[in-house]
């Protein structure tokens, strides 16, 4: 099947299509594009990619009986990390499990053998670990902005919320990070 | 516009950006079966939702077309039936008590369908289940 690079999202939505008629191929293509990302979100969120990829798994099975439904108002990523975002509430509600550290995956550590490696892998641990403490709507709205490269918009869709609360959720996410993070971080300006 | 302070906003970005994508081989084929399965299920479903009230109508027009008179299940019959199930509810039997099955079994077919009584214990129900199967 030939996809172009020009216009990804053109291509999601001729995917779609195909996979509303029971395109395999299309489906398996759809998979293939996003369920990278969609692991990542899932796995920061959740901590443990076991997990995030039964969730996963969970999405492209909601989205593939919504295919016929599908209307390509919004990127096909969007609804994607919308689905996810409403599995992830789901889960946390069925587990009420106690708060774990969401961002127990470590970056990978370097060699070691540089001072300045270890001093940037130890940051961004400290930086893991701060956005893991964050409350469940801060975490998501920082992660679809900073790692997902979501836009406000976008995230608002995704969370089913206004623009208004996801400004408010990284405006305070970015508080409580400036703070976690001590003094490293002082405003430049 | 990046709502984080340039330098935080930074560094968390770098710090993120090892998990915006993460791999997991095999993923693609997964999805794809899981798919399949939901489809099957969701088949199954959808047949039985159809099929079910169409067997109770069927059958309940079958059963106001007999003659009263002819009607193989007297109230009393219904009565039995739903005494012995009673019973059964009050002390189910262990699964491997098989005197205790093959009873409720005989019995069962003995009001519901007016046949011989069966005795013989497992045989009798290891007779019924190959029968069924």
């Amino acid at each position: 099947m030939e996809v172009s690079e020009t216009d990804p999202d053109e291509d999601d939505r001729r995917l779609m299509a195909l996979v509303a008629k029971g395109d395999d191929d299309a489906l398996r293509m759809i998979v293939h594009r996003h369920h990278g990302r969609l692991l990542g979100f899932l796995t920061s969120q959740l901590g443990a990619q076991a997990v995030a990829e039964e969730l996963a798994l969970e999405v492209f099975v909601r989205l593939h009986r919504a295919a016929p439904r599908w209307r390509p108002e919004a990127k096909l990523t969007t609804y994607l990390f919308h689905i996810a975002h409403n599995l992830m509430l789901n889960e946390r509600r069925r587990r009420a499990r106690k708060p774990t550290s969401p961002m127990e995956s470590a970056p990978e550590p370097g060699d070691g053998s540089h001072e300045s490696q270890r001093a940037v892998a130890e940051i961004q641990e400290a930086f893991q670990r701060a956005v893991g403490s964050l409350p469940a709507e801060q975490r998501a709205a920082i992660l679809l902005l900073v790692q997902q490269d979501l836009s406000y918009e976008e995230i608002g869709k995704v969370m089913g919320v206004s623009v208004a609360s996801v400004k408010t959720w990284v405006h305070r996410a970015r508080l409580q990070l400036r703070k976690a993070m001590g003094e490293d971080f002082r405003p430049t300006a | 516009m990046d709502p984080l302070d340039p330098d935080i906003g930074s560094a968390l970005r770098e710090a993120l950006r090892h998990g915006r994508e993460v791999s997991a081989p095999g993923f693609t084929d997964r999805a794809v079966v899981a798919v399949r399965r939901d489809v099957r299920r969701r088949r199954v479903l959808r047949w039985v939702a159809f099929s079910g009230p169409l067997a109770a109508a069927a059958a309940l027009l079958l059963y106001v077309g007999i003659p009263a008179a002819g009607r193989g299940l007297s109230e009393r019959d219904l009565a039995q039936v739903a005494s012995l199930h009673a019973s059964v509810m009050v002390s189910p039997p262990r699964l491997d008590d098989s005197e205790a099955l093959a009873a409720l079994v005989v019995a069962d077919f003995e009001v519901g369908f007016g046949m011989p009584r069966l005795e013989g214990g497992e045989e009798t129900i290891a007779a019924l289940v190959l029968a069924d199967s």
